[in-house]
């Protein structure tokens, strides 16, 4: 994988071509960097909340109420300049005020930059190649002080790797579950197809059943 | 004198105060608020000395609004849409005016309504003034990021520009019925009135997508007492839309032209979005007409995805169409939004 360097990131970004780095808005130039691009806080939020279950299911065990994801997140939404305040330990996800797309050669790994860092705020995602939408930032305050966030500061930054063959997202076989959002989503954890393989194998375990018998 | 009625306007202070501590986006609105909670102070002192009707009808009123301005603090109501919406507003009035936006949990509620809370209690309360009017319009909660299903608001802002001007009345007085017509049937004419003047201001600014949300929402509905015919409706707006002679759209046109008002136009450019949407990117919206002209770009867009015939949309399932086609026109005019905030900052 190679590294792109800042250069060759305003050439792709400023480009209108089908394989080009698509990121708008672009509000200032200055956002590419010699080997990253800064990235902005969006204005929607879901915000974790606390509920009278316990935690948060992922597999329901048959005839169990399960309670969405959902419901542990509340959403909201702020203007350009608005503050967000993120307290200590609470999940929020929201997106980059940019929607990205990326060719199919190039992945992007998004960090947190240093200033937000050093306050708590650590985020660390990537992005795959052939990606379409607001990069998805799950923030989490791990200080002990609330953080005032302003919509579209500069929070992230994007590292961008071109690889030596391309990468198909979305195939007829293989559909992403976050593909082309534009606002926060909560997770979809409890729809991976692994789980119910999973449930089933434990099943197999449950009233002295061996595996290995049929 | 009634308690009850007291208890609803101590009720409605302790509301709107509540409201008050919520922040709001529009420094007008907030205006709006905290007069609205020192008049129903006023109302509470002197409750006692009113009418029984009069304190009851601006307990209604300001009832009324408080659901219109919660929308606004809900931080949840389509901004891209009531941004559009202020935008067409502009056209047509100078007049200070706010648009607050309800979301509905009843199915197809899309409605304005058009008492101004303002204007009545200012008939009991004449030395009260307001900075703004009210435009109080409702959406479903449902389709609250579907900004295709929201071109429905712009027949609701129509209504607005209608009775803001009083023009399908003053269609009464300049193609009056005949004499004798029940007053029944004068109100049947002056509601399709009404609703056909709606349907050429949304057209005006959406085109053909006002077409397409008709037809979906109400395709096989007959004439009745407050709306004319679906049918009668589509071929109205078509022929509008495709510059073809229609003697509503003249007759308003007439209107319009008599009592000196903007004139029934089309008022935006359809941007070619294809380009962007197939390869899931939003479109950069250039001017204002195209910020409108995106709505009817994104459903007839939308039709050709939802064929799933070609790339990207082969192997989607429907729904997720339905949705990426929205998101990208809501971000599009989002993106418009942010940049002209971010310019306007910075010059």
């Amino acid at each position: 994988m190679l590294i792109l360097s800042g250069k060759v990131l305003r050439d792709l970004i400023l480009s209108d071509a089908e394989d080009s780095i698509f990121l708008d808005p672009l509000l200032d130039l200055n956002q590419i960097g010699q080997v990253t691009v800064d990235i902005r806080l969006g204005y929607d939020f879901l915000v974790s909340v606390v509920t009278r279950k316990p935690y948060v299911e992922l597999s329901a065990r048959d005839g169990d109420f399960r309670r969405g994801i959902g419901s542990y997140f509340q959403e909201t939404r702020r203007e350009l300049g608005d503050k967000f305040v993120l307290y200590p330990g609470q999940v929020v996800v929201t997106t980059s005020l940019e929607y990205l797309s990326l060719p199919p050669n190039i992945y992007s790994d998004i960090l947190t930059r240093s200033s937000y860092t050093r306050l708590g705020v650590h985020l660390n995602t990537m992005v795959q190649p052939g990606f379409k939408g607001c990069i998805s930032l799950e923030l989490c305050n791990q200080g002990n002080n609330a953080i005032e966030m302003i919509v579209g500061s500069r929070i992230c930054q994007a590292r961008f790797f071109q690889l030596s063959h391309q990468v198909e997202y979305i195939d007829g076989d293989n559909w992403r579950k976050y593909y082309g959002d534009v606002r926060p989503t909560v997770s979809k954890a409890d729809l991976d197809g692994d789980l119910t393989s999973l449930r089933d194998a434990q099943r197999q375990f449950d009233g002295n059943m061996s595996p290995l018998v049929p | 004198m009634s308690q009850f009625t007291l208890t609803t306007l101590h009720l409605l202070r302790d509301e709107l105060t509540s409201l008050s501590r919520t922040p709001f986006f529009s420094p007008s609105l907030e205006s709006y608020l905290r007069n609205l909670i020192q008049i129903l102070g006023q109302v509470i002192a002197v409750y006692d000395t009113l009418p029984a009707q009069t304190s009851r009808s601006i307990a209604q009123h300001i009832w009324r609004a408080t659901k219109y301005l919660k929308g606004g603090t809900s931080k949840t109501v389509p901004y891209e849409t009531v941004y559009a919406l202020n935008l067409a507003l502009q056209d047509w009035t100078t007049h200070p005016s706010q648009i607050t936006t309800a979301l509905s949990e009843d199915p197809d509620d899309y409605h304005f309504w058009s008492i101004d809370p303002g204007k009545v209690i200012r008939q009991f309360l004449p030395g009260v003034s307001f900075n703004v009017e009210l435009i109080q319009i409702a959406l479903p909660r449902l389709y609250r990021h579907r900004p295709l299903y929201n071109v429905a608001l712009y027949h609701e802002l129509g209504h607005y520009v209608d009775t803001h001007y009083q023009i399908s009345k003053y269609s009464l007085i300049l193609s009056p019925l005949p004499s004798g017509t029940p007053d029944h049937l004068v109100q049947v004419a002056l509601s399709h009135r009404r609703e056909f003047f709606a349907d050429l201001f949304a057209a005006s600014y959406t085109g053909k997508a006002i077409h397409k949300f008709l037809a979906a929402i109400a395709g096989e509905c007959r004439s009745t007492a407050t709306h004319p015919a679906t049918n009668d409706r589509l071929q109205v707006v078509d022929d509008f839309v495709d510059g073809r002679a229609n003697r509503v759209v003249e007759f308003f046109r007439q209107i319009l032209k008599e009592r000196d008002l903007p004139s029934l136009e089309i008022r935006y450019t359809r941007p070619d979005v294809s380009g962007c949407f197939n390869g899931i990117r939003p479109y950069r919206i250039a001017n204002d007409a195209e910020l409108h002209g995106i709505l009817e770009a994104g459903w007839l867009f939308g039709e050709h995805a939802l064929r799933r015939n070609s790339f990207p949309w082969l192997h989607m399932e429907s729904e997720d169409v339905s949705r990426i086609v929205n998101d990208l026109v809501e971000k599009s005019i989002r993106n418009r939004m942010t940049v002209l905030k971010w310019q306007y900052a910075n010059t």
